[in-house]
């Protein structure tokens, strides 16, 4: 099969044609298939996929609000998707069939849909997987995603796997920043937007991230730190959960971090928790911090 | 002496044995990260009294995007000449003009200098004040007009 070419204009899953194209008008870029498929599902498939790349770095609203019909074709078929924002790369696999068990990468083309080019503003890229460290974290055989604290399993969340992506790239785009408290950075920002827009799935996709062995630490400090001050009270319980967890951590920084997340959510719930985390603290000078969140969180009870 | 403030972040100043990679009296590499120069030049507050420094603490709060708690550390001057160090007086940008005159630049430094200054830093007094205790305060402080709130970020703003 010759070569799909994605063009600049696209039917979006709610079926709305987008004419013109986003080059011209800078509004996104959306996909057409020049030459279509001829199972529906596996239009319908990339229709849902393409749609992700129609804003730049964020995933519109709408997608998951209005393609939960196609999320769940996916999650059936085994089929899912992976966008690498900040590489701009673009990585999809489908199902070579209903119900068979192989699958189609469009990084090492077979068939039916190899290879894919996508059209974007600033070049025309080669699917091919992100990374993590040196691991890829597509879920396959011979790299099955490691389970996080969640154990969630990501075959049934494609937004997960989604979510998994755009904060692997996040963490690692933050390496190179300095954070400083109550400063904004372009990594808080990307942050609070996805637990924002994503709710409890964007915190156990965080989990999972920062379960992952190269994570940097004060990478992973500024994610609690942020997790417990961001005003989003959906993802109150789940926050705090991850927190909590975090003080148990075997790495200092993030247990202070966590802390820090703690004594910002100012939930006397954690207090037992905290109390706990007071006695078994060996450093002095997290102990100290500890107990101050201790004495904090007993006063808000009071 | 004269005792000097700066903001940190106190686990980039955690030692061993808290983390056992690093050798006995090491600092971190991410320590350097609380002494950022601009222009060769690092930002530090007079303290000559507990007063003082619970004042710039919330001056600096109030110069910020967001609430978040505070890290300090207070550190003694005694050193500054030995290392070849001058602590110049400039007006401070905080939205407390009386902290603002507690500002001070250490200028032309040189990497070797900000790695002594690591070390000076490392000894001093490290404290923390709570989100919660810097909101209640940065409040107090705004209702007895120390802290010009016409001068605070939007978010920060927000989030009082």
């Amino acid at each position: 099969m010759s070569p799909l070419v994605i063009a600049s204009t696209t039917t979006t899953p709610q079926g709305k044609h987008r004419p013109t194209s986003p080059l011209e008008t800078g509004e996104g870029y959306g996909a057409r298939l020049l030459e279509p498929p001829g199972e529906a599902l596996e239009h319908q498939i990339l229709d849902v996929a393409l749609a992700m790349t129609t804003e730049d770095h964020e995933l519109p609203d709408w997608m998951f609000a209005n393609t939960t019909g196609s999320l769940g074709d996916l999650q059936n078929r085994r089929a899912y998707y992976r966008v690498d924002p900040s590489a701009r790369l673009f990585y999809l696999r489908l199902p070579s069939g209903r119900g068979k068990a192989n699958w189609v990468d469009v990084a090492e083309p077979r068939t039916p849909f190899s290879p894919i080019s996508v059209l974007l503003p600033t070049r025309a890229v080669r699917v091919k997987p992100p990374v993590v460290g040196s691991e890829s974290i597509l879920p396959d055989r011979a790299h099955p995603l490691p389970q996080g604290a969640t154990g969630v399993d990501v075959y049934n969340s494609p937004q997960e796997v989604y979510l998994l992506g755009r904060l692997n790239a996040a963490f690692v785009e933050a390496v190179d920043e300095v954070f400083a408290d109550g400063m904004e950075s372009a990594f808080s920002r990307k942050l609070r937007w996805i637990i924002r827009t994503h709710g409890d799935v964007a915190i156990h996709a965080i989990d999972r991230v920062m379960e992952f062995e190269q994570v940097n630490v004060e990478v992973a400090g500024e994610v609690l730190r942020q997790v417990g001050s961001i005003a989003d009270p959906q993802t109150r319980h789940s926050r705090l959960i991850l927190l909590l967890r975090k003080l148990e951590s075997t790495d200092p920084r993030i247990r202070d971090a966590a802390s820090i997340g703690i004594a910002a959510m100012d939930n006397p719930v954690a207090s037992e928790s905290i109390r706990a985390a007071v006695e078994r603290e060996r450093s002095t000078v997290l102990k100290r911090n500890l107990q101050l969140v201790l004495d904090q969180l007993q006063a808000t009870q009071q | 002496m004269t005792y000097f403030l700066r903001v940190i972040r106190q686990t980039r100043w955690l030692k061993y044995p808290d983390l056992d990679w690093l050798p006995v009296g090491g600092l971190q590499g991410d320590a350097l990260g609380d002494l950022q120069t601009t222009g060769n030049a690092l930002s530090i507050f007079k303290v000559e009294s507990e007063t003082d420094k619970e004042r710039v603490v919330i001056g600096l709060a109030a110069n910020r995007d967001n609430l978040a708690n505070l890290d300090y550390a207070v550190f003694e001057d005694s050193l500054f000449n030995t290392l070849g160090i001058a602590a110049e007086q400039r007006e401070g940008a905080t939205p407390d003009i009386q902290v603002n005159n507690l500002h001070y630049e250490l200028r032309n430094l040189t990497v070797g200098q900000v790695a002594q200054l690591a070390q000076v830093v490392s000894t001093g007094e490290h404290g923390r004040i709570s989100r919660k205790q810097v909101k209640s305060q940065l409040q107090a402080a705004i209702s007895a007009g120390t802290v010009d709130r016409g001068r605070l970020k939007p978010q920060l703003l927000k989030d009082l």
